[in-house]
């Protein structure tokens, strides 16, 4: 073989693929590094999305006991209105039949009703706050699995930034035979 | 009493939960997410800046690094492609002379020179070559080159290894040819027997050879037949023509039409025209020729006779003659008829052997005769024969001694010549330190002359004995070296200005102002002047020629036992 054009394009191509390589190493592991931290603030936000969760359920056991709570308010003013139309009806003499024992069993069932609408008021914010607290456990592990996902991505990508700059120190290696070829 | 009584009224009692808390605790739950949130964010946030902020500075220093590293790369590119450039051609060069040079010396029939080439020479040098690039263009600039050399290389040597197998195949019938042309360049009836064994052979190199395709071996089977029979046909008919140069040459065009064009046809008319010409000069050449060669017989004839017949007698120093010497001369007359020198030379002999027999003749050197005799000796054309002394001698031109002297020197330049520039120039320098010419007044330099000739007698027997003894030193030749051998042989025969002035005014009539020659005190007798190396017995007053051992009485006449 002989020196020619060829001679110095090849070698100034083995250079040019030698950069590349480390061009594409450096560049890869920046990017799985990119990625890492992703996967990181993933994490992260899983965390936070963990605690809302955990917050949010807290708040439908608050929703439970304040249901309660009312419940139990709304069944002693029942009591107590119930007995005052009751010692009403026998102040007035009357019996405890016919009219007044209409009104006795018309505030029976407002107390009851008032009761049943506070326990279904209490119900549904209890979902509420649960399909808050399943959100952000769903949010969670969306972002967990995310993070996973980044951190298997990382990893190729790092694989992948190494077959790369391979390729390319190989081109080089045979660029730089092939510019000895020509001597 | 009853009615007055008042019962305790409380009022309405009631537990009222409040919502404060758990809406406190929800609202942290969002607000701490939020904070969560908004960290993881922020962290989102700075992922993708780190990110971005890595993906940047990577993408910042990779584009950095390649478009350095690119700069770094363009800058190799261009330096080895550039380079690169320079080397190929060298390389291509090399290599093609490298396959020139394994042609040269390769087996015209080995199909593998070209795939050997290309595996021990090509393929290194390219490999090589690729080495050197190391960046991816200039190795795909090294590659082209090396595929373009390949290519090239292929083609190449593979066309060259076919077309020198068809340079073999067609050297190898062109022997062939040439064989088949002398044979009927001598025998032309052979020629259509010499066709068709030509057309056989060319066709059985070129189906035999291992490296030639079908398309070149056609093409080179068709150019020897054609060319072939063309040469053997051509051959053919200049043998007639020699042979016989008024041959039917419309028969030969009829026959052999498809071999002879119409300006060749002409040719072998006017070749057949030379051909008639060319043998009546041929004929008076060899008449020529043989009377030249008879010349040269008699000319032989005639040293034979004078060397089986004719002896120096070594107390007088004159020739002794054989009775046959006569028979002998005129058979030479006789056997040589064709020689045009044989009437003269016979005449010269015959008059020389009456010359000898006249005892009254006392013959004196003319040094006009001298001159040219002692010339020609080095004569590359004419050189002086003994015929040419004889002739001298029986007109009463030079002595007996100088007859016996320059018999001697042409017997001995004959077997030892010394011809040619060196010799020429070498004499004429010497004849120039002894003889006294050109000084623009009358008279004529008799004694120089007489000394050059005595000196020529002198010098050449040494210089020839020291030349077949292997001695001769490398200055023997040298007139500046007053102790070469032929200043020392020159030193005797040397004259002052003064005596050369008065040697040269003396033929005038004014008389010889020069003194007597003497050897010690004792005066040399005129008829010996001509003798350089004399000796004198004062007992027996006798004088002795130490070149030729003659011996002469006091008077200078040779002494006779």
């Amino acid at each position: 073989m002989a020196i020619s054009d060829k001679t110095f394009g090849y070698g100034g191509g083995a250079v040019t693929d030698l950069f590349n390589a480390f061009g594409a190493q450096k560049s890869a592991d920046l990017s799985a590094e990119s990625l890492h931290l992703k996967a990181k603030g993933d994490l992260a936000e899983a965390a936070q999305y963990d605690l809302a969760s955990g917050l949010a359920s807290q708040n439908e056991q608050f929703t439970k006991t304040s249901t309660a709570i009312q419940q139990a308010q709304q069944a002693r003013s029942t009591t107590m209105q119930i007995g005052g139309q009751q010692a009403a009806v026998a102040g007035a003499g009357f019996a405890e039949s016919g009219s007044a024992l209409d009104i006795l069993a018309d505030s029976a069932r407002q107390g009851a009703l008032a009761q049943a609408t506070l326990g279904q008021q209490g119900l549904i914010t209890e979902a509420g706050y649960k399909e808050q607290a399943d959100s952000y456990t769903m949010m969670a592990a969306t972002a967990k699995m995310t993070a996973a996902g980044e951190e298997d991505i990382a990893d190729k990508t790092e694989s992948a930034g190494t077959f790369a700059s391979f390729g390319d120190f190989a081109g080089a290696a045979l660029k730089g035979a092939a510019m000895v070829a020509t001597l | 009493m009853a009615g007055n009584i008042q019962p305790f009224d409380t009022g309405a009692l009631s537990l009222r939960p409040t919502e404060e808390g758990i809406n406190t605790v929800a609202g942290n739950a969002r607000r701490v997410g939020a904070f969560y949130n908004q960290g993881a964010g922020a962290l989102e946030g700075l992922a993708a800046s780190e990110k971005n902020a890595f993906g940047s500075a990577g993408r910042a220093i990779g584009s950095g690094i390649q478009a350095a590293g690119d700069a770094v790369v363009s800058k190799i590119d261009h330096d080895e492609i550039s380079h690169g450039g320079a080397v190929a051609s060298d390389m291509f060069v090399n290599l093609e002379k490298q396959w020139q040079d394994t042609l040269k010396t390769a087996d015209p029939n080995d199909k593998s020179v070209a795939a050997k080439f290309k595996e021990t020479v090509l393929q290194p040098a390219l490999d090589k070559f690729a080495e050197n690039f190391t960046t991816e263009k200039s190795q795909a600039f090294a590659d082209g080159i090396v595929n373009r050399y390949r290519q090239h290389f292929d083609t190449k040597t593979a066309a060259d290894q076919m077309e020198l197998a068809a340079v073999a195949t067609k050297q190898n019938a062109t022997k062939i040819i040439n064989n088949l042309s002398s044979a009927v360049y001598t025998d032309p009836s052979s020629l259509d027997t010499a066709i068709d064994t030509l057309k056989h052979s060319a066709g059985s190199i070129v189906d035999s050879s291992p490296v030639l395709d079908a398309v070149t071996g056609a093409k080179v089977k068709s150019e020897l037949n054609q060319k072939g029979v063309e040469a053997l046909v051509k051959s053919a008919v200049t043998g007639m023509i020699e042979k016989n140069p008024n041959i039917n040459l419309d028969a030969i065009q009829k026959k052999y039409g498809d071999y002879i064009n119409g300006g060749e046809l002409k040719m072998f008319q006017k070749a057949a025209e030379r051909q008639a010409k060319s043998d009546a000069l041929q004929a008076k050449q060899a008449a020529i020729l043989q009377r030249q060669q008879a010349d040269q017989e008699m000319h032989a004839g005639s040293n034979k006779v004078i060397n089986d017949n004719v002896s120096i007698d070594q107390q007088t120093g004159r020739p002794m003659i054989n009775p046959n010497f006569y028979k002998q001369t005129l058979d030479l007359a006789r056997k040589n008829p064709d020689a045009p020198s044989a009437a003269s030379t016979v005449r010269t002999m015959l008059d020389w052997a009456e010359s000898q027999q006249n005892k009254e003749l006392k013959a004196v050197d003319d040094p006009a005769v001298v001159k040219p005799l002692t010339d020609n000796l080095f004569s590359p054309d004419k050189p002086t024969t003994t015929i040419d002394l004889m002739r001298a001698r029986a007109k009463g031109q030079i002595s007996d001694h100088t007859f016996t002297v320059m018999n001697g020197l042409v017997k001995e330049l004959q077997e030892t010549p010394l011809k040619g520039p060196i010799y020429t120039n070498t004499m004429k320098a010497a004849h120039s330190a002894l003889v006294l010419t050109g000084v623009g007044i009358p008279g004529k330099d008799d004694k120089g002359e007489q000394n050059y000739a005595l000196f020529v007698q002198h010098f050449i027997p040494q210089y020839l004995a020291a030349t077949r003894a292997g001695t001769l030193p490398a200055n023997a030749l040298d007139v500046n070296d007053p102790k070469s051998m032929i200043s020392q042989a020159m030193e005797p025969f040397k004259r002052t200005v003064t005596q050369r002035i008065a040697d040269y005014t003396a033929t005038l009539g004014g008389g010889s102002t020069t003194a007597a020659r003497k050897v010690g005190d004792v005066p040399v007798p005129p008829a010996l002047g001509g003798i350089a190396s004399l000796q004198y017995n004062p007992t027996t007053r006798q004088w002795r020629d130490q070149t030729s051992g003659i011996v002469y009485d006091s008077a200078g006449n040779p002494v006779t036992k």
